[in-house]
């Protein structure tokens, strides 16, 4: 064990190997991301501890696959670097580590998290854990929904903190799509009936041969949409693919489809809710030339809902989403994405570009459990339908628009919010004692800062059927004025709602609403 | 907490009661039109691009 005190020096030292001197790792730009991530104006690391012959599960994999089987005597055994916020001797870390963890909280409370460093040649990022900044699930805080907690053991102390594993792309076994895929399994493997495998199982899991007939490993061609959704479903997981929904036109007179900050933000809030990470498709500027990247979306920062005048467009609550963070895998963990102009967004890509071409968002890959078969867009085709009609009641007697809020969310976690509203007893006694599958959607209307109504609908359906589970309305008087507004205009609600069964969903709404 | 009752949400003073639109009024032609362009956008976005599924990711 070494004890650093934190520089960028220690951090170059400290991620240096054998293979890979530190005035390699100083052009990384993994080291430019870290630096600023557990510098002064990140973490604020103080101190450096490394631990010496590790063994991290994932390289074991990668080493017993590939590196084990070379010409060169690779080692088996890495380095884990562990960050403090706290400065301390080798002497006080000593007598740390054999105390109570308990009792030494308050000491342990500093730990920022790990890097593992791999023996091999310059892809040397391997499994690490280091915590986010401050977050928290309210609005206008960070809210890092993709997380989860780990238990890692450091010296015979086990310490507890919210993060999502990070590593870098071994180019030889991965592809930055499988490291992506392998970033999104950590979190979903934890929640879900989902097996988290290493990255060069990821990459066997995508196909037999390479997209162009060549071998898989060593992996030089990347991985197309179909491979990376291909490699999810072996994981235990199903995919939907988004479709970009407008055209820009780039520096070089090119056009591309991509999907705009609107849509973007929709998805976002829209299955944020369950947990699992997004993978987003991004076209980066590499040198002049633009390339496909694969980023894994963990969390986001939103503003409250705020009033809006009334407009002839429905309104989505998701337009407050601000920024994102994601792992990306050339880079860092949690790295922050702020929205540019012209659909474009600021990853590091562009930040460090010299002359900071714009990155896009080409497709989303949602990867989800797979009894959700309803998807964001059957549900916001019967909100925009809601929309019209609610809006044609209320607009001409309020100052202020409907905003919605379309989310999938567990029916139970769904409940237990709904005890924490200000409904009557016997309404929320209705709600907690309704039998409801375990995935549902939520379109939620605000007015102004209020919540109005909730419309429910069953996430495990066929979108052909039916979905409405029950409508909730937490204005008093809401309900009465709305069953009434139902039953005087059928023929209203059926222009806005082309559904083959809408005549069902107009029954069920009116049914909801007695 | 209290609940919220329509005088709340409502402009000051406003009174509202149940009302049969007039589909043929301009006003809720207008809204039909934008809510079913909004839709078919939203139909339009549900078919997948199946050329797309062979784009690349490779950096």
């Amino acid at each position: 064990m070494h004890i650093l005190q934190y520089s960028d020096d220690s951090l170059a030292t400290a991620l240096s190997n054998e293979y890979t001197p530190t005035e390699v790792i100083k052009n990384k730009n993994h080291f430019k991301y870290f630096k600023e991530y557990l510098g002064a104006i990140g973490l604020n690391a103080k101190t450096v501890v490394i631990e010496e012959k590790y063994i991290s599960k994932d390289f074991i994999h990668d080493y017993a696959k590939y590196y084990s089987l070379c010409f060169v005597d690779y080692p088996k055994h890495c380095k884990r670097v562990h960050f403090f916020a706290n400065g301390f001797s080798h002497e006080d870390f000593k007598a740390i580590i054999v105390g109570d963890t308990k009792a030494n909280s308050a000491f342990w409370e500093n730990y920022l998290g790990f890097i593992v460093v791999k023996p091999i040649p310059l892809t040397v990022i391997g499994y690490s854990v280091l915590k986010t900044y401050a977050q928290g699930v309210n609005f206008n805080e960070r809210n890092f929904w993709g997380v989860r907690d780990y238990k890692v053991h450091v010296f015979g102390n086990e310490i507890t903190y919210k993060s999502l594993a990070f590593q870098e792309q071994d180019s030889v076994l991965a592809a930055c799509a499988t490291t992506a895929i392998w970033s999104m399994l950590n979190k979903a493997s934890a929640d879900f009936h989902t097996v988290l495998k290493s990255p060069s199982e990821i990459t066997q899991d995508a196909d037999n041969v390479s997209n162009d007939g060549s071998r898989l490993f060593p992996n030089k061609n990347g991985l197309d949409i179909l491979q990376i959704c291909q490699a999810i479903l072996n994981s235990g997981l199903v995919s939907e693919v988004k479709q970009p929904d407008s055209v820009i036109n780039l520096h070089t007179g090119a056009k591309w489809s991509v999907l705009s900050h609107s849509y973007i933000k929709r998805i976002l809030n829209a299955y944020s809710p369950i947990g699992i990470p997004l993978l987003f498709v991004v076209a980066v500027p590499n040198n002049d030339e633009y390339g496909l990247h694969a980023l894994t979306v963990s969390g986001f920062k939103r503003s409250a809902p705020i009033a809006i005048a009334p407009s002839s467009e429905i309104n989505w609550l998701s337009d407050n989403i601000e920024k994102i963070y994601a792992h990306d895998d050339q880079w860092g963990p949690f790295a922050r994405i702020e929205f540019a102009i012209d659909h474009s967004i600021n990853t590091p890509w562009t930040l460090f570009h010299t002359n900071k071409y714009p990155t896009y968002v080409t497709n989303i890959i949602v990867p989800l459990y797979p009894k959700i078969r309803i998807s964001f867009e059957d549900i916001a085709i019967i909100t925009q339908g809601l929309d019209g009609f609610v809006s044609a009641v209320l607009n001409a007697h309020t100052q202020v628009d409907l905003v919605w809020d379309v989310h999938l969310s567990y029916s139970e976690q769904y409940k237990e919010e709904t005890k924490e509203t200000a409904l009557d007893v016997t309404t929320k006694q209705s709600i907690l004692l309704e039998s409801m599958p375990r995935y549902i959607w939520v379109s939620r209307g605000y007015l102004g800062t209020e919540k109005i109504i909730d419309f429910t609908f069953d996430a495990t359906n066929v979108s052909h059927a039916m979905l409405g589970i029950g409508v909730v309305c937490y204005i008093g008087g809401l309900k009465a004025l709305l069953h009434e507004s139902f039953l005087l205009n059928e023929v209203f609600f059926k222009q806005l709602f082309r559904h083959p069964l809408a005549i069902k969903y107009y029954n069920h709404f009116i049914a909801s609403l007695q | 907490m209290a609940t919220l009752t329509l005088a709340d949400i409502l402009k000051p003073g406003a009174v509202i009661t149940p009302v049969k639109f007039d589909v043929t009024d301009d006003k809720i032609k207008r809204i039909v039109e934008t809510v079913n362009k909004n839709q078919d956008e939203l139909i339009r976005l549900k078919e997948i691009d199946k050329e797309r599924l062979k784009l690349v990711v490779q950096l």
